[in-house]
């Protein structure tokens, strides 16, 4: 982690602790309290069953949404036939709000588990496939030619031609689709589920234990960004780095 | 004889069917910038899939995400293969970087060893000499007479610039008109 980042979150943390202190609250605890908490359900195993329940919802949901997304948004932006046809599907699902989707499938499928997972779906693979639609209608024609000149088959068209051209609205479908993600599977689990940081915030929420809310939430914030440090951020480093060497040549 | 139909561009008739002979290892065709001459050459590599014949474009085409030797890889399998194009055409040095880091020169003769290494028929080349300082030109003709020579491959080239190819010896053709036609010089 660069210097600058971390120079300022402990700013941001410093912040939220002078505030805190000015604000004399029970709804508004510090980090020093909310830190404690975490401790306290870390080590009583709490955290992590719940931390792992709604990290498999994300996972399996996400997941889902992507290969949907990815294949609707190839369909609609390799065809202008589909996309004429099927876009205004994909934007009207694109504007529904979350929670009408979530509700609608909890009263058709009941509370069940796959209820969250295609609520969650449903919601995310809308804005995949538009991301994924823009990145495919800039494809470089060029490159086809080529690939129809020298007969590519198709394995290598996707793996060698449009997989790299794509990576970058890969990336950004990514991004901005695992946030979106576990905010709405917060949502999930604090209407219709028996465990996840979703059900833990609606059963603090009720007993007015603000610390115990923003320590649940502060340890998924903090799991995901772990996610995009080790992760996300080397891969794209990893798969772009023609594109800097490009530019420095 | 290579042959090809009457080649058109959406509803416009652009070139007319006609056929040339190949007597030479080299046959060019020059014509005026905008009468249709990479059109034709769209037109002979469709035409003549069964003589599986490939294209290098003016713009390399090469993928810029690759290394030259993946690039290659593409086309053919065979790394021996490689080193020995890729050292007939002096561009062993640069196997292991991506087209982004070569020059354009580099990257057209790089473009004709994959043309080459895909066992074409018949490799036709589109403008290979556009926007090349005479340094880069004379190396890329040393390099498709050698291509010529070596792989045995009948090589067509368009051109808007015949006298940069005399010394290949080529059988000449120009395209006039509109629609365009061929007719040998």
């Amino acid at each position: 982690m660069r210097f600058a980042t971390t120079i300022s979150l402990v700013v941001l943390v410093i912040t939220w602790g002078i505030t805190s202190h000015l604000a004399q609250s029970d709804a508004f605890p510090g980090p020093v309290a909310v830190g404690q908490k975490i401790l306290q359900e870390g080590a009583n195993g709490e955290l992590w069953i719940h931390l792992g329940a709604t990290f498999g919802r994300v996972l399996v949901a996400f997941g889902l949404a992507w290969a949907v997304g990815i294949a609707i948004g190839v369909a609609l932006g390799r065809s202008d036939t589909l996309d004429r046809w099927f876009w205004p599907w994909v934007n009207t699902f694109l504007n529904m709000p979350a929670l009408v989707i979530i509700v609608i499938c909890y009263l058709g499928l009941g509370m069940t588990e796959w209820a969250a997972v295609l609520a969650v779906v449903i919601n995310k693979a809308p804005l995949i496939a538009t991301n994924v639609r823009d990145g495919v209608r800039q494809f470089e024609t060029r490159y086809d030619e080529f690939a129809s000149i020298y007969r590519l088959s198709w394995i290598q068209r996707v793996r060698l031609i449009w997989i790299p051209q794509l990576e970058p609205f890969l990336f950004t479908a990514l991004r901005t689709g695992l946030s979106l993600t576990w905010k709405i599977i917060l949502v999930v689990e604090l209407l219709g589920r028996s465990s996840g940081i979703g059900f833990q915030v609606h059963l603090y929420f009720q007993l007015f234990e603000v610390d115990m809310i923003l320590a649940y939430a502060l340890s998924f914030m903090i799991a995901m960004q772990l996610i995009e440090w080790v992760a996300v951020r080397p891969l794209e480093q990893r798969v772009q780095q023609w594109r800097k060497d490009d530019q420095l040549a | 004889m290579i042959s090809w139909p009457d080649c058109w561009f959406g509803n416009q008739l652009i070139v007319r069917a006609g056929d040339l002979s190949c007597d030479s290892p080299v046959s060019l065709i020059s014509g005026n910038s905008g009468i249709g001459k990479t059109t034709l050459l769209r037109g002979i590599c469709l035409h003549n899939a069964a003589l599986n014949a490939r294209l290098v474009f003016q713009e390399p085409t090469l993928l810029p995400w690759l290394s030259v030797t993946e690039n290659l890889k593409i086309v053919c399998n065979d790394e021996r293969l490689h080193e020995q194009w890729l050292d007939l055409f002096d561009l062993s040095h640069v196997s292991s970087l991506r087209p982004g880091q070569l020059s354009l020169g580099m990257q057209r003769r790089i473009a004709i060893v994959r043309g080459i290494l895909a066992r074409p028929g018949l490799l036709l080349l589109d403008e290979p000499s556009a926007s090349l300082d005479p340094e880069n030109v004379g190396r890329l003709i040393t390099n498709i007479q050698a291509a010529s020579t070596e792989s045995r491959v009948p090589i067509i080239v368009v051109t808007h610039n015949p006298a940069d190819f005399a010394r290949l010896d080529p059988s000449c053709y120009e395209l006039v008109g509109k629609p365009a036609e061929i007719f040998r010089v």
